[in-house]
């Protein structure tokens, strides 16, 4: 049943900048993870696994490939992985990794890190 | 981002997340890192402090712990008078193990001594304040460490002059979102010989209303305040404590336990198990073990020795249900403190007759005792990590 769109997927012309890479990811997923979704301690080194062997960039594309598939499971797995990869990382990492720019207004973005500065403790070098 | 040559509307469609999806990440990281990316950009500033957020996040970081450790927070009740400038450190600890993972110190002041841990509800922290004199003062106070977020209570309006007990009970109310705190006051006898007790009293405080007020009791009963160790246990939801009912057709009932549903605030009796009265104890509590309502005492008896029973209400509400699963022997005098939510039990060897005074965990199925680091009598809670309260009014954040 979480096959039914994968033909569809790749039919669609949109989807053209999917690589295999991805395909080949995302679609034993469903069995991995069925296999081993008890077995915590393996989901992790699988999580860690993919996050030597693939890109950050590239993990929001298999979020998009999951999110099309109405892949739940895979999604939240995936999501959790970035939320993993990127929880001790700076703001300006992070605004890079999901292509954003600060709004704020000169001085509020100050004024906001000066309030919550305990919270840049510990913080990973860019 | 460095640009490429492809236009810029392609290339923010091609590795853009859909703003549900970046949300969902984002409630699956540890509060330290939500409160950083406030400053990422606007949107995110105010998606985060939604209360849609908040709740999406509870249930995502806080409660899909794969691994089903949470956490314990543990405080000294007192500080000696000479380290009374210092501040308070809490310890966190893993739920099943005790391994100490972080301390943190307490952002406000109690002055010299004793707090208790009221309630430990979805990170948050209801600590209270025991006069010098063992006389209740009306210091409680809401904390979210893993924010850096607080509130102290206004005060509640109930006399206080012949109040010589209280407890406290702190929920969260998932039928209307609102936290509450309930407070049962004990009061001294008024007049001559023969005493006439006095009924307890019941408060409520809302978060939403920030007030207390108050709540009649359909019959008169008394609290029994035996100890402040346990946390007034809540199950099915509602809090639940032993009370002596003192008139009317249910005065034979003698000792009863009372339930107070936290959403309808209705008040209920459930009697308690067979066996649980027969001897004299020096500590009857009711706890909550592993999601069940318990009933633990620690006593000496010529059969056992020093020993403590626990009973469980297995089907919740059925008298038939409560089991006694266990009357397990110690060397010497304890006081049991807590549960964790693995089940094992907290309790400390007190020091008398020159004997050590120590805390050690009871694994309740294996009788394995595992020696605490925990210098002092302290309190003991459940915690976890989670924004909650970052939406909230009149919050100190420091």
């Amino acid at each position: 049943m979480k096959f039914c769109t994968v033909k569809q997927y790749f039919d669609d012309e949109n989807n053209n900048n999917v690589t295999n890479g991805i395909a080949t990811t995302v679609i034993p997923l469903p069995n991995k993870h069925l296999k081993i979704k008890a077995n915590n301690k393996e989901m992790e080194q699988y999580e860690q696994e993919l996050l030597r062997n693939v890109m950050p960039q590239e993990l929001t594309k298999l979020i998009l490939a999951a999110n099309y598939l109405n892949f739940k499971e895979a999604l939240d797995f995936f999501c959790r992985t970035v939320a993993n990869a990127i929880q001790n990382k700076s703001v300006d990492y992070v605004r890079k990794f999901f292509g954003l720019e600060s709004d704020f207004e000169p001085g509020e973005e100050e004024k906001l890190c000066k309030e919550f500065a305990w919270s840049f403790e510990g913080v990973d070098e860019d | 981002m460095s640009q490429t040559t492809e236009p810029p509307i392609l290339q923010r469609r091609k590795n853009h997340l859909p703003e549900d999806i970046v949300l969902s990440i984002l409630t699956r990281l540890p509060p330290k890192s939500v409160i950083r990316f406030r400053c990422v950009c606007k949107a995110w500033d105010s998606s985060i402090t939604t209360p849609k957020f908040i709740s999406t996040h509870l249930n995502n970081f806080a409660y899909d712990n794969d691994n089903g450790d949470g956490y314990i927070i543990h405080i000294p009740w007192y500080t000696r008078a000479m380290d009374s400038s210092k501040r308070r450190v809490c310890t966190v600890t893993l739920d099943r193990t005790f391994d100490r993972i972080s301390e943190i110190d307490v952002p406000f002041d109690f002055p010299s001594g004793s707090v208790q841990i009221a309630g430990s509800c979805n990170g948050l922290l209801c600590l209270a304040y025991k006069g010098k004199f063992n006389i209740f003062d009306n210091v409680i106070y809401l904390w979210n460490p893993s924010i850096r977020k607080f509130k102290r209570l206004p005060d509640s309006y109930m006399e206080r002059l012949a109040c010589y007990g209280l407890r406290l009970g702190f929920v969260y109310d998932s039928g209307n979102n609102d936290y509450k705190v309930v407070k049962i006051s004990s009061y001294l006898p008024k007049g001559l010989l023969p005493f006439k007790p006095m009924p307890d009293e019941i408060e409520v405080y809302t978060l939403s209303s920030d007030s207390w007020r108050r709540v009649g009791m359909p019959l008169r009963a008394n609290v029994e305040v035996f100890d402040n160790n346990f946390q007034i246990p809540l199950v099915s939801g509602a809090l639940h404590w032993i009370s002596l009912v003192l008139e009317g057709e249910e005065e034979h009932k003698g000792e009863v336990i009372m339930s107070f549903d936290v959403n309808s605030e209705e008040f209920r009796m459930l009697v308690m198990p067979d066996g649980s009265l027969s001897t004299r104890r020096s500590q009857r509590s009711l706890a909550l073990f592993k999601g069940k309502l318990a009933f633990i005492t620690f006593g000496i008896s010529d059969q056992h020795g020093y020993h403590y029973s626990m009973w469980v209400m297995r089907e919740y509400g059925v008298l038939e249900s409560w089991n006694q699963l266990f009357v397990v022997p110690l060397e010497r005098s304890a006081v049991c403190i807590a549960f964790t939510m693995h089940g094992s039990l907290l309790i400390r060897y007190l020091n008398i007759n020159n004997q050590e005074q120590k805390c050690v965990l009871v694994d309740t199925e294996t009788l394995h005792e595992k020696d605490l680091d925990i210098q002092q009598p302290s309190c003991v809670a459940t915690f976890m990590e989670s924004l909650a309260l970052l939406d909230g009014a009149n919050m100190v954040s420091y």
